[in-house]
């Protein structure tokens, strides 16, 4: 074993004065006793109970020694020569596009929150020497953090990442990544998507390995691609909100809004209350806040006396008794205890109103729902109901 | 040497006996020989020269033979209080050993018993022959006092030299009996003196458990041997109980010989022992 200062090795000289310190520390205290007698009968007890015994007053000196010679070791400063070790590089891309909030595979954690997990695996398991990069596919292409071996900081980055609200380049991603990896050798590039959007196979790689790991459980995506609010031609106080809904993907959708991305399912839910229950909404002076843009975007288009106005569900109301409470139990949850609507869960237009690709604002909506609140108001299903209520 | 309210409780007591001696002069303990006292104690048959004034009339008178009342002798014991002068008793143990002896001796004097006082170390180094008498008492203390520590332990020697009294003495023997040797021996001899032999065994708290700690050197003080040890409360533990190994050890010897043996650390309270402990045990009565 080579030295870098072999002249620390001569601070081993240092155990002659310690030694020295040690036999003049035998100074012992000195006490008279009436008689030793019995001291060396529980000496000797001792001894035999414990051999070894008389070992142990060196056995501090010992201690002391060894501290000595590790200092002095240590002085020295000796070393190994060994080939230095090979760095691994990766560059992670992250899908960000608005598929990767689906929550498909797991309800309560989109697939972006997944992909980051699945990331998060690969930093931690980076060695101290490995670097890796982290690149963002979303609206824009971005490198968000660049080689590093920090793995604080890539995993502080990768926890910030949520998933945007608009179509993403996985395409742009790959070949920034590829260009980022032609910099160093034997680079893995690590590619964390749902597989959205058109194939990638025909990047060149240029010599970087390039893997993908995919989230979510299918690639059926059904989307609200255009929001547009506009001033109805018949009245100056009504609204009409066009939404655009593209289903992408192998799978047909017509009709279904069950399996809709989340934040449509909301947008249902504010038109009215649930079905069965009743609810009060105050809608005052159309098109302008009332504080919630939401609801602006969904009453506008609704109702026109910006009065208070009892909303109410054709199947809902007033509690009922006997036969008819049975017949909206049957309603909600369906006869076998199915999905709501009975047995045709697009029977009820109330409940699962159709779906076509652009939804006007429904004036028939506005007149069902919408009604003045006075005592004793309730409205009827309009019949096409198969519970009949 | 001792507080006068003591003294006047220890004259109440005495020290027991319970073997028959002879001794030179009458007392009140009772003799192997046939006596004077006004107990009965046989018959035998009437030789001629027998004093008339001891013939049994009444068998005479019944069976017409010839026997001779005899009676029970009283006589006095020697006790001899036997003090470890040496070096090791030296401090408390000695100072308590002396009050000790005193009490024994005030208490042995009370009884017209006779008492002599010497003092042991590698051998016999103050010995004051018997003397009788609560009058003597002064005497016996002061002998004691005279009595100062020094030199090793020869408990062999020094009972050899002991002076013979006529008849069976009462032995009291007040000793750290730290001894390196054989205990059974000399302790054996002294029995073999006696008819009552009285152990007193006088430890001190730097016997049973020295106020030690660390790496110390301890001296003897009888024959200045050192001896390293490192101290420590488990070590002093484990000491106390070779100690404690160590006295019962000696108990057992006394028991086997017939000695009575009393362990007297110098923290108790003298009046307690003396008429509680050592009554408990029938030294005293």
């Amino acid at each position: 074993m080579p030295f870098l200062a072999p002249l620390g090795l001569l601070l081993g000289g240092l155990t002659v004065p310690l030694v020295a310190m040690y036999f003049l520390k035998l100074r012992r205290h000195r006490v008279k006793v009436p008689s030793v007698l019995l001291w060396q009968q529980f000496q000797k007890a001792e001894r035999l109970a414990s051999p070894f015994e008389r070992f142990r007053r060196s056995l501090l000196l010992l201690f002391q020694l060894l501290a000595l010679l590790l200092l002095v070791l240590a002085a020295s400063r000796p070393f190994l020569a060994a080939d230095a070790p090979t760095t691994a590089s990766i560059v992670l891309v992250l899908d960000v596009s608005a598929s990767m909030g689906a929550t498909d595979a797991d309800p309560y954690d989109h697939r972006l929150a997944q992909a980051v997990a699945r990331a998060s695996e690969r930093v931690s398991a980076m060695s101290a020497t490995d670097e890796a990069m982290i690149v963002v596919a979303g609206p824009r292409t971005e490198v968000l953090v660049p080689f590093t071996s920090d793995r604080g900081a890539l995993t502080a980055a990768l926890d910030g990442l949520e998933p945007t609200e608009a179509e993403g380049s996985l395409r742009d991603g790959l070949v920034l990544a590829v260009s980022m990896a032609r910099t160093r050798q034997n680079v893995d590039v690590a590619v964390f998507s749902d597989g959205g959007g058109p194939p990638v196979t025909d990047v060149p790689t240029g010599g970087a390995t390039v893997s993908l790991v995919s989230v979510g459980r299918s690639d059926e995506n059904t989307a609200i691609t255009a929001v547009d609010l506009r001033r109805s031609p018949s009245s100056d106080l009504l609204r009409e909100l066009f939404v655009t809904v593209e289903h992408l993907g192998p799978g047909r959708r017509a009709g279904d809004r069950r399996g809709l991305p989340r934040r449509h399912a909301r947008r249902r839910a504010q038109r009215g209350p649930a079905a069965g229950r009743s609810g009060l909404r105050r809608v005052r002076d159309p098109g302008r806040s009332n504080g919630d843009p939401e609801n602006r975007a969904v009453h506008a288009g609704r109702c026109a006396g910006g009065r208070r106005h009892r909303v109410a569900h054709p199947v809902a109301g007033r509690p009922a008794s006997g036969p008819a409470r049975r017949r909206r139990r049957a309603h909600r949850a369906g006869p076998d205890g199915g999905p709501p609507g009975g047995a045709d869960p697009r029977a009820c237009w109330w409940c699962h109103p159709p779906i076509s690709s652009t939804l006007p604002t429904s004036s028939s909506w506005r007149r069902a729902t919408c009604r003045p609140a006075s005592k004793g108001a309730r409205t009827r299903c309009s019949g096409r109901c198969p519970a009949g209520s | 040497v001792l507080d006068p309210a003591f003294l006047q409780k220890l004259a109440r007591l005495g020290l027991v006996t319970k073997k028959r001696a002879a001794s030179s002069r009458a007392g009140e303990r009772k003799s192997i020989r046939r006596g004077q006292s006004q107990e009965f104690a046989d018959h035998r048959p009437y030789v001629p020269g027998d004093d008339l004034r001891f013939l049994d009339w009444h068998l005479l008178g019944r069976l017409d033979t010839l026997w001779v009342k005899l009676f029970e002798e009283e006589e006095d014991r020697v006790v001899q209080l036997l003090l470890d002068a040496s070096a090791s008793m030296e401090g408390e143990k000695l100072s308590f050993a002396r009050k000790v002896a005193a009490a024994m001796g005030y208490v042995a004097l009370g009884r017209t018993d006779r008492v002599a006082v010497a003092g042991l170390s590698d051998q016999l180094v103050k010995y004051a022959p018997p003397r009788r008498g609560r009058g003597s008492a002064a005497g016996v203390f002061q002998t004691l006092e005279g009595i100062h520590p020094g030199g090793t332990t020869d408990l062999a020697k020094a009972v050899d030299g002991l002076p013979r009294n006529r008849g069976a003495a009462i032995s009291v023997l007040i000793s750290d009996l730290l001894y390196d040797g054989p205990i059974e021996p000399p302790l054996l001899r002294l029995k073999a003196r006696s008819s009552e032999l009285f152990v007193l065994h006088v430890l001190s708290p730097l016997d049973l458990r020295p106020d030690l700690s660390g790496d110390v050197v301890l001296i003897d003080r009888e024959t200045n041997e050192q001896i390293l040890v490192s101290v420590d409360d488990a070590t002093l533990d484990r000491y106390e109980a070779t100690v404690h190994a160590w006295a019962s050890e000696i108990e057992q010897a006394c028991k086997r010989i017939g000695a009575v043996y009393a362990r007297v650390p110098t923290t108790v309270d003298l009046e307690e022992l003396i008429l509680k402990d050592l009554r408990r045990l029938g030294m005293v009565g």
